[in-house]
C-alpha cells in the first residue's frame, strides 16, 4: 500500500529532526481505526487526516445532534441530522483529499469487531459507554492490535497506549489491567448525563492523535504502560504507572468463537428488554404483539413462520416513528442489533413499557422451530 | 493521610481530596474506605501509591501520595 505524497503539505513537518521523510512514508501507508466520531474522535480524526495518515476507518453509528457541536467542531450546524461517519468523512477529504477514507455507519459489536481490527494496523478508542470500551480492549488484544484509549467526564479526561508490548514484557498492559469488569450499570455516568466541558475532549482527542503518530512513526516515547489524568479546572496533569496481571488475561475471550458469544452491552447496562423465545411464542399466543425485523433486506434465513415488518438497522432512527402504539418485540440475528432497536425506540417513546428484544434473535428462533419439527 | 480521588468518586467522598486516620497499609486503608464509604465498590478504581498502581497490599508511610483513579466513559 506504497503512497505517494505531496511534500509541499507536509513541509513543516517533513524539516523537523528525527521526523523528515521516513516517518511522512510511514504515515501515508499505514491503517488507523477511529471508533466513535464525537468528542474525542472529531480532534483524533482532523489531526490524523491533516498530518497524512493514509488509510483511516471511522466507525459511528450515530447521527450529529445539535448538543454535540459544542465539543464537535468538525460539524456544521447544518450537519445535524445526518450520520456521523458520513459527514466526518466528507469534512476530512476537504481537508485532505489524498486520504483513502472509510465510514462505517454499523455499530461496533461483537459479529465485525474482529474481523474489522484485523484490517487495521492501531485502534483509537473515543467511544462514549463501557459496553464498547471492553468490547474494544478485549477484540484488540485477540487481535494483537495496539489501541490508544481516551475518555472523558465533566472537567476530566484520561489518556493511555494500551496493548502495546514495551520490550521487557511478555505482553502490554490493557484497559482490564486497570478495570478488570465494567461498574455496576449506571453508576459511571456519560457525558450526556454527567455533561463535559467542550474543550476537554479537544485537548485529550489530540493527544490521542499524537501517541497514534508516535507509534507509526517511531519517533518519541508514547504512554505505554501509563495512564495520564488531566484535571482542567486546576490544570493538574497527574501520570500513574500501570502494573498488568495475569489475572485479568483470563477475563478476555479465549478464541474468536468465545468473543463472538460475549454480550457487552448485557455485561455493561443489563439487559431489561430481553425476553427469551418461549417468553415471545407465549407472548404471540395471549396477545396482540408487533414483531419487527431489524435485520438488513438482504439478510437471511426468512422468517417464514413468523409475520414480522422488517426495518433495517440501516434506517431505523428515520423509520421508527412508523412503529405502531401498542406492544413491540424486536428481533434480528442474534439478539444484538434488535436490543440497541429497543433502547432507541424506549428513548424516544420516553418509556421502555411494552417493548422488548428476543435474546438470541432469529437463530434461536430457528433452533427452537426445528426442536419442536422433531419432536 | 490525604487521598487524592477522581472521576464519579469526587462524588462519592464529597471533595477530591480527603483525609483519613493514618493506617498500615493498603488492605486496612480500603477496607476502612469500603466501611465509610460503601458506594465507592459500584464504581470501580485503581490506587495508586506514590504514582504507581497498586495491586497486592503495600505498605503505607506518611506523607505518600494516594489516588484512587476510577474509570471515565464518556467521549
Amino acid at each position: 500500500m506504497s503512497k505517494s505524497f505531496s511534500p509541499e503539505r507536509y513541509q513543516r513537518q517533513l524539516i523537523l529532526d528525527k521526523f523528515g521523510m521516513a516517518a511522512q512514508q510511514k504515515l501515508s501507508e499505514s491503517r488507523v481505526l477511529v471508533i466513535g466520531a464525537g468528542g474525542l474522535g472529531c480532534p483524533v480524526l482532523s489531526y490524523l487526516v491533516a498530518a497524512g495518515v493514509g488509510n483511516i476507518g471511522i466507525v459511528d453509528d450515530d447521527v450529529i445532534a445539535i448538543h454535540n457541536l459544542h465539543r464537535q467542531p468538525l460539524y456544521d450546524t447544518k450537519d445535524v441530522g445526518k450520520l456521523k461517519a458520513l459527514t466526518a468523512r466528507e469534512h476530512l477529504l476537504d481537508l485532505n483529499p489524498s486520504v483513502h477514507i472509510e465510514a462505517i455507519t454499523s455499530r461496533l459489536d461483537e459479529s465485525n469487531a474482529l474481523s474489522l481490527f484485523a484490517r487495521f494496523d492501531i485502534i483509537v478508542d473515543g467511544s462514549d459507554n463501557f459496553a464498547t470500551r471492553y468490547l474494544v480492549n478485549d477484540a484488540a488484544v485477540l487481535t494483537g492490535k495496539p489501541f490508544v484509549y481516551g475518555a472523558v467526564t465533566q472537567y476530566e479526561g484520561q489518556l493511555a497506549v494500551f496493548n502495546v508490548t514495551s520490550g521487557q514484557e511478555v505482553q502490554g498492559i490493557h484497559y482490564r489491567d486497570l478495570f478488570p469488569e465494567p461498574p455496576a450499570p449506571g453508576k459511571i455516568l456519560n457525558c450526556a448525563e454527567a455533561g463535559v466541558i467542550g474543550v476537554l475532549p479537544g485537548i485529550i482527542g489530540i493527544m490521542m492523535a499524537a501517541e497514534v503518530i508516535k507509534f507509526i512513526s517511531g519517533v518519541g516515547k508514547m504512554l505505554t504502560g501509563k495512564l495520564l489524568t488531566l484535571n482542567i479546572l486546576t490544570n493538574q496533569w497527574l501520570e500513574l504507572e500501570l502494573v498488568s496481571s495475569e489475572k485479568t488475561r483470563s477475563l478476555i475471550p479465549k478464541d474468536a468463537e468465545s468473543f463472538a458469544r460475549m454480550r457487552y452491552e448485557d455485561l455493561c447496562n443489563g439487559n431489561s428488554y430481553g425476553i427469551s423465545v418461549n417468553e415471545l411464542k407465549k407472548m404471540l399466543a395471549d396477545e396482540s404483539i408487533l414483531i419487527v425485523d431489524v435485520r438488513e433486506v438482504d439478510e437471511v434465513p426468512e422468517m417464514e413462520d413468523l409475520k414480522t415488518l422488517r426495518i433495517p438497522m440501516s434506517i431505523f432512527k428515520e423509520k421508527m416513528s412508523g412503529i405502531p402504539v401498542g406492544k413491540v418485540a424486536f428481533i434480528c440475528q442474534s439478539g444484538i442489533r434488535s436490543r440497541r432497536a429497543a433502547e432507541m425506540l424506549a428513548d424516544a417513546r420516553h418509556s421502555g413499557e411494552g417493548i422488548f428484544s428476543v435474546n438470541g434473535g432469529v437463530v434461536k428462533w430457528m433452533d427452537s422451530q426445528n426442536k419442536a419439527a422433531h419432536v | 493521610m490525604d487521598i487524592q480521588v477522581f472521576g464519579r468518586l469526587t462524588e462519592v467522598f464529597g471533595a477530591d481530596k480527603i483525609t483519613v486516620d493514618p493506617v498500615n497499609d493498603t488492605d486496612s486503608l480500603l477496607k476502612k474506605l469500603r466501611q465509610d464509604y460503601p458506594a465507592i465498590g459500584e464504581t470501580g478504581f485503581i490506587i495508586a501509591v506514590d504514582k504507581k498502581q497498586v495491586r497486592e497490599n503495600v505498605q503505607l508511610s506518611p506523607g505518600m501520595m494516594i489516588v484512587l483513579m476510577p474509570p471515565f466513559s464518556g467521549g
